[in-house]
């Protein structure tokens, strides 16, 4: 049923959004996440979006994780610091998740504004030459 | 000039009343025949869109599908369907009224 099918690429659509925001909500709800010094730390995911075959929506295709260096904090009171009094702090870009939260909230929206047109769309075509 | 004999002869004669063609199959064997692949067929497809946004709905209220897309999605799928099923139904009795009211 070819009319249907818009409805089902855009529900990929909102499924990757909202698996992103799955995401973006880990990444922010361990912002504060602080491992002992020279322990790897919590690193910021990011899901991977890959187009299904046939213009048939996308999938997630996996999860990447934050490389580079993290930051170290000297907090000699805190009960994970090493000797020296350091702590390992998240790798997690606030700026980077709130503006990412933006976007994947703006993405699910607009999927789902996709669904409607093509429900629309449908129920347009089945108007053809009704009675009022 | 033409005389009026020679006029007349060029028009084709009257053809003679054939009889109507018998269809090759009989009327209810027809139908019975064409429904698997027809309305029948569309019903079969419209009963399934149904009975998986039913089961979406189930899943979603009892917390199996986590996320509300998957069933507006199969909602709106099952909602078009039963539409489309109910212009053709309407359309198809249409038709049929019409004919009904023919003079004869």
């Amino acid at each position: 049923m070819g009319y249907l099918d818009a409805i089902d690429t855009a529900r990929s659509g909102a499924t990757l959004a909202s698996t992103w925001l799955d995401a973006i909500s880990d990444n922010i709800a361990n912002a504060n996440t602080i491992r002992g010094a020279g322990q790897e730390p919590y690193r910021a995911r990011t899901v991977i979006a890959s187009s299904d075959a046939e213009g048939k929506g996308v999938h997630v295709a996996g999860v990447q994780v934050a490389s580079g260096t993290p930051d170290v904090s000297y907090d000699p009171t805190n009960p994970l610091a090493d000797e020296k009094g350091y702590v390992t702090l998240p790798k997690v870009d606030m700026n980077e998740q709130m503006t990412n939260l933006v976007v994947a909230q703006r993405l699910y929206q607009m999927n789902i504004n996709a669904m409607a047109a093509a429900r629309d769309m449908a129920q347009t075509a089945l108007s053809i030459g009704a009675k009022q | 000039m033409t005389t009026p004999i020679a006029a007349a002869a060029s028009f084709r004669p009257i053809e003679p009343i054939s009889p109507m063609a018998t269809p090759a199959v009989a009327p209810g064997a027809a139908v019975q025949g064409a429904a698997p692949g027809g309305f029948g067929a569309l019903l079969d497809k419209i009963a399934s869109t149904e009975q998986a946004a039913n089961t979406a709905g189930v899943d979603t209220v009892t917390g199996k599908i986590t996320n509300l897309q998957d069933f507006t999605a199969a909602a709106a799928k099952a909602q078009l369907s039963v539409q489309l099923t109910v212009a053709l139904r309407n359309r198809a009795v249409e038709a049929y009224n019409e004919i009904m009211r023919m003079q004869v």
